[in-house]
């Protein structure tokens, strides 16, 4: 949770208090933007983007408490353009990020096992709308509640729900083969 | 029946205790009947476990200071009024001096020429000169303006300069 007085702060312009927002907040954007993107250069892009629009708008953000909602929205708004304009320019390179993700530090004794369900996971995200992912993401990682999320993506909550509830739907389908 | 029928929707919500009490004593009584939305809500329930366990990357330890630089960076190059306004006056003053190179250029060369081969006579008859005029307030006015107009173009035309090189004009 984010203090009020260190909004306050930023919204002065006071760059040593958006440093302090920023190392405070960051893990958490990346992981919403990966979440989307599912390419940690791609999210920590957008990330960096997100910050900018951070610091020269925030003194638009009329209640302070409403930043993890405010925040969230703008990096969900600017990670769905970039998988357009990527879906459009670009392919992911498939092998490369296989490489990336191999680099993230697990317990050797149970990589193994958890290797293999956790690649099935990944691969079955990344065939989620980026709509749907959104929702399960702010959700499973972040902890949103659905009314967070309504106002992060702009959808009435029972959109939220059917959203939320499609993407695991479509997770259990495409797992099952894998015997989860 | 479908793979996930009954309260299906509402068992994702129940999950996530996104549902109002009157909807979960609903769906709680159901359970306790149906075997099918039981193990929907189990295998739901391991689905959120196993999606919450998947790896993320950690952020960089450059990533604040990528930032901050970002932010820091187009202060300097702000497309303020006052800024553009010098770029342009810097960027007339090299068109002035380009054309004026163009036309008299030989000329040009030449008076430079005898400038620096005469240069002792040439500075001692403008310091002369100067100090000929008379300090009144037309001279101190025209020099001010000369001075404080080559300075703005020298400034403008620099952030020409370094605009064209950040867009990678200008390698």
């Amino acid at each position: 949770m984010v203090e009020v007085s260190l909004i306050e702060q930023v919204k002065t312009g006071d760059l040593t208090a958006f440093e302090k927002l920023v190392q405070g907040t960051q893990q958490r954007g990346l992981n919403i933007a990966y979440g989307i993107l599912n390419d940690p250069l791609d999210a920590e892009e957008v990330l960096q983007e997100a910050y900018l629009q951070v610091y020269h708008n925030i003194g638009k953000l009329k209640a302070p408490e409403a930043f993890r909602s405010w925040f969230g929205k703008i990096i969900t708004h600017l990670a769905f353009r970039y998988s357009r304009e990527r879906r459009r320019f670009k392919t992911v390179p498939l092998d490369y990020v296989r490489q990336v993700e191999d680099t993230f530090i697990d317990e050797p004794e149970t990589l193994v096992l958890k290797k293999e369900q956790q690649d099935q996971m990944i691969n079955a995200l990344k065939t989620l709308p980026d709509e749907y992912k959104a929702a399960l993401i702010l959700r499973e990682w972040e902890d949103y509640s659905y009314q967070e999320i309504s106002e992060v993506l702009d959808i009435p909550l029972g959109t939220v729900k059917s959203r939320i509830f499609s993407a695991r739907k479509i997770l259990l389908k495409k797992l099952k083969e894998g015997g989860f | 029946m479908s793979d996930l029928g009954c309260y299906d929707e509402n068992l994702s919500g129940y999950l996530d205790g996104a549902l109002s009490s009157e909807e979960a004593r609903v769906i709680e009584s159901h359970l306790q009947t149906c075997a099918h939305c039981r193990d929907t809500l189990n295998r739901m329930q391991a689905l959120s476990s196993a999606v919450r366990q998947v790896p993320r990357p950690e952020a960089s330890l450059l990533l604040t200071a990528r930032i901050l630089s970002r932010i820091q960076t187009p202060e300097i190059y702000a497309e303020t009024p006052l800024n553009k306004l010098l770029q342009s006056w810097g960027l007339l003053n090299l068109l002035v001096l380009g054309t004026l190179v163009i036309l008299f250029g030989p000329v040009l060369l030449e008076v430079m020429r005898v400038i620096v081969k005469h240069l002792v006579i040439v500075t001692s008859l403008v310091v002369k000169l100067s100090w000929q005029l008379p300090l009144d307030r037309t001279n101190l006015t025209l020099g001010l303006v000369l001075i404080v107009g080559a300075m703005a173009a020298f400034y403008g035309f620099g952030r020409v300069f370094s605009a064209l090189s950040r867009e990678g004009t200008i390698s």
